[in-house]
């Protein structure tokens, strides 16, 4: 899974916690319209300025890595993508990401935070809980994604299927946790539905057909 | 018995070849399925060089080898997989099919090495002044070693002249008297050849242009290029293998392709770690990868039933045949738990079969004796024909044991055919124990030869499988041949036939190189179980003929009874006797009843 800092979740937290609905006529929660459009966006400033002081001067940082990472994304104030740097939102893989950290974490928090930081913690709540993958949809899922990156490399002429890049993607894309991953994917191979190969560093994967 | 001894010892090597699990084993090879990129399925993938599509290995690698052979260009390709997915045998496989091709074993030179024999390389030089020397060495090793009999002289003559002007009249002339040594050989030319001061990419590339006008296609197929993982020359290998893309290609004078096929193979990961970093290497290199599958379970599958059908086939007339092989049916391997590769999936399976041939088939095989005897029939009527110039089509059977003939190779049973000229063919009607170099015999299965008076003309011999053939079989028959000095192309040939129900395409051409005629001769399957539970009446008189019990009532009581779990059940509930309880066990011995529950 993604090792984001404790500066990182917080990041993702307040951004989440203070975003506010685009000037659109979409009214649903979570879920972007398209790929292009969010509903909920938030400024760098915003979320800065309720960051913990040590985290303050990291926060331009912090924005690149996760905009690097593709966990938010720099959007207008209608929603859609743009390429200037100031507002932004969670992408879809973001808020797993949240979720997934927050379920992860031992962070205590040691200051009162307001209503939206509540609001924004029982959404996550909502959402890990009504969001559990089950063995079937989790096997479709990792299947497609698997097939996707054959196909990506086999492009580029060597297929290499790493065990870590797989379970990093799909965790990034996905609202499952590592145990839950872990959990799945060991069925995969004990059901020989895939079979790992142990390589000098890494373990390498390939679906049984 | 000791009948079946022989015929074990073979298949025990030939299981044991398979248990290895590595390199190319012909007589279990499976043809792979081959996809170009963007595949939604677990399968290999390549691109043909020519453009052509190709579906298969076997179509992918003759697509190369005309690329190559015929149409006079360079074909580089790396061959990445995981340990154990065919790798080495992908290459091995390309040099059967250029030995099995008579047009081009004439003119291919093909060298075959492991990236790790390069770090075994005596000398302070650079990787890339070891690499080529190493290459040049290798390369003239296999033109000028002396039994390499089918590459043409042509090309051995251009090799001496361009060896002469590396490194002079003289220093050929020592080395010709080493060709039949390859370490004094090569140890000798590499000192030759490092005494010079040059650039040897250079010296490489100007002595293959020197081939450019003869048929000479030069194969380099080199393996394990992992060997280098943790080696400083990672960084100098990638630079070659570039170079020798560059000059095989455009850098030449003529602007035309050296006629060459660089086959580099190794592990995925490190394949990848080696050409990504270099793009320029990417780049030349990414559309012709051979990217390999470790396995498809209908892979391992078909491996699987190559080798039950041998043991079927080989072995169902011995007694303990039907208890064998239900073991045998009763092996399961699964993926990602008894393999994950189809190195493993043999090694796996071969372990399994192994112990079950160990512990069975040594008791006496009833069918064999009948192919035998079916294999003489057509192995008379065949000499006959092939030695119809002689004896002519007008045979009258002189003896059928000629008084004369009484002990003739030791055994009795002769019959003499009398045919035109003066000619006539004695045929052994059973086993022959055939003496060589005077002093030990092999059992031939058939024999025959062919006289003008009292003078021995020429000999045929002949030996009958019953299972497809594997390798053992045509290496054992030849090494005999070898022995009786076996000489198939004099005015009075000797013969040689091979019987067996199956044998693959490259094995038909290896056997034809070695003058061996394959006949197909079809198993003898055993007559049909019958399953004591559902049998009818007629199928209880078969099953109790030779005992006493004959009455219709009996049967129908018998039937009435149904089902039995085994013979003792049978027999305590209708209360036969201990004779016939013997009966009945000895028929369920052989396989020719069973007790299976009805659904």
């Amino acid at each position: 899974m993604i090792n984001l800092s404790v500066g990182k979740m917080l990041y993702l937290l307040y951004a989440e916690a203070y975003s506010e609905k685009v000037k659109s006529d979409s009214p649903s929660e979570y879920k972007e319209k398209s790929n292009e459009i969010y509903n909920y966006s938030v400024t760098k400033g915003d979320v800065k300025s309720h960051l913990p002081s040590e985290y303050k001067e990291k926060s331009d940082e912090i924005y690149s890595d996760l905009v690097d990472q593709k966990i938010i994304i720099p959007t207008d104030p209608k929603g859609n993508l743009t390429s200037r740097v100031g507002r932004f939102s969670l992408t879809k893989e973001g808020k797993a990401v949240l979720v997934n950290y927050l379920a992860n974490t031992d962070y205590q928090f040691i200051s009162s935070k307001g209503f939206k930081v509540l609001n924004a913690l029982q959404r996550c709540i909502k959402y890990a809980v009504l969001a559990t993958m089950d063995y079937e949809e989790f096997r479709e899922k990792f299947k497609k994604l698997y097939f996707q990156e054959r196909k990506r490399q086999s492009l580029q002429g060597i297929i290499v299927m790493l065990r870590n890049d797989l379970t990093q993607q799909f965790i990034m894309q996905n609202n499952i946790s590592l145990q839950e991953f872990e959990r799945h994917f060991n069925l995969l191979s004990n059901t020989g539905e895939i079979s790992i190969t142990q390589d000098r560093e890494n373990q390498l994967i390939q679906w049984v057909e | 018995m000791a009948e079946n001894t022989f015929k074990k010892e073979e298949f025990r090597a030939f299981l044991y070849r398979v248990k290895l699990g590595r390199d190319f084993i012909e007589d279990i090879w499976v043809e792979r399925e081959i996809e170009d990129s963007e595949s939604d399925r677990e399968i290999c993938e390549a691109k043909s060089l020519s453009g052509k599509t190709v579906s298969n290995v076997t179509e992918l690698l003759k697509d190369d080898l005309e690329y190559s052979f015929k149409r006079r260009s360079f074909a580089f390709r790396f061959i990445s997989a995981t340990p154990g997915s065919g790798k080495t045998t992908i290459q091995s496989y390309l040099c059967k099919l250029i030995d099995t091709n008579s047009e081009y074993k004439k003119s291919a030179i093909v060298v075959k090495f492991r990236f790790g024999k390069l770090l075994a390389q005596a000398g302070q030089e650079s990787f890339g002044v070891k690499f080529f020397i190493y290459a040049l060495a290798q390369t003239f090793w296999e033109i000028m070693r002396k039994d390499n009999e089918v590459l043409s002289e042509d090309i051995k003559l251009i090799a001496e002249k361009s060896l002469k002007g590396i490194i002079g009249d003289q220093e050929v002339f020592n080395l010709s008297r080493k060709t039949d040594n390859y370490l004094g050989y090569c140890e000798q030319l590499i000192s030759y050849l490092s005494e010079k001061k040059t650039n040897f990419q250079d010296l490489f590339f100007s002595n293959l242009q020197d081939f450019k006008k003869s048929p000479a296609t030069f194969v380099y197929l080199m393996d394990e290029l992992d060997s280098l993982y943790s080696s400083i020359h990672l960084q100098d290998c990638r630079i070659i293998m570039k170079e020798l893309i560059n000059s095989a290609t455009d850098a030449t004078e003529d602007k035309k392709d050296l006629p060459m096929m660089v086959y580099v193979a190794g592990n995925n990961t490190f394949i990848n770690d080696f050409i990504k970093p270099d793009k320029g290497l990417h780049r030349r290199v990414y559309s012709s990868t051979i990217s390999l599958v470790s396995f498809r379970k209908d892979e391992c599958e078909k491996i699987k039933s190559k080798i039950e059908e041998r043991i079927y086939d080989a072995y169902n007339g011995c007694q303990d045949f039907s208890t064998a092989w239900q073991e045998i049916k009763k092996i399961q391997l699964e993926p990602n738990k008894h393999y994950n590769n189809l190195g493993e999936f043999c090694t796996s399976f071969a372990e399994k079969i192994i112990e079950i041939h160990e512990n069975n088939f040594d008791v006496y095989d009833r069918n064999f004796n009948q192919y035998e005897n079916k294999a003489r029939q057509i192995f008379e009527d065949n000499i006959k024909k092939q030695w119809y110039q002689f004896i002519g089509d007008n045979f009258t059977l002189q003896s059928d044991c000629q008084e004369g003939l009484l002990g003739h190779h030791g055994h009795t049973k002769w019959q003499k055919w009398k045919g035109k000229n003066g000619y006539s063919i004695l045929i052994a009607q059973s086993n022959t124990n055939l003496l060589y170099k005077n002093e030990r015999k092999h059992s031939l299965d058939c024999y025959a030869e062919l006289h003008k008076g009292d003078d021995l003309m020429a000999k045929a011999y002949g030996e009958a499988k019953n299972c497809a053939l594997i390798k053992e079989h045509i290496d054992t028959f030849s090494q005999w041949l070898n022995d009786f000095d076996f000489k198939p192309l004099r005015n009075h040939p000797d013969l040689a036939l091979i019987f067996a129900p199956s044998c693959t395409e490259l094995q038909l051409d290896k056997l034809e190189l070695k003058y061996i005629k394959f006949i197909p001769i079809k198993k003898f399957i055993n007559p049909e179980v019958i399953n004591v539970n559902k049998a009818k009446i007629d199928d209880l008189k078969t099953i109790f003929k030779g005992t006493r019990i004959s009455s219709i009532n009996t049967f129908n009581k018998l039937i009435k009874g149904s089902p039995y779990n085994n013979v003792e059940d049978l027999t305590k509930k209708m209360k036969f006797s201990d004779t016939c309880k013997i009966h009945l066990q000895n028929k369920f011995a052989k396989g020719e009843i069973s007790f299976d529950k009805p659904n």
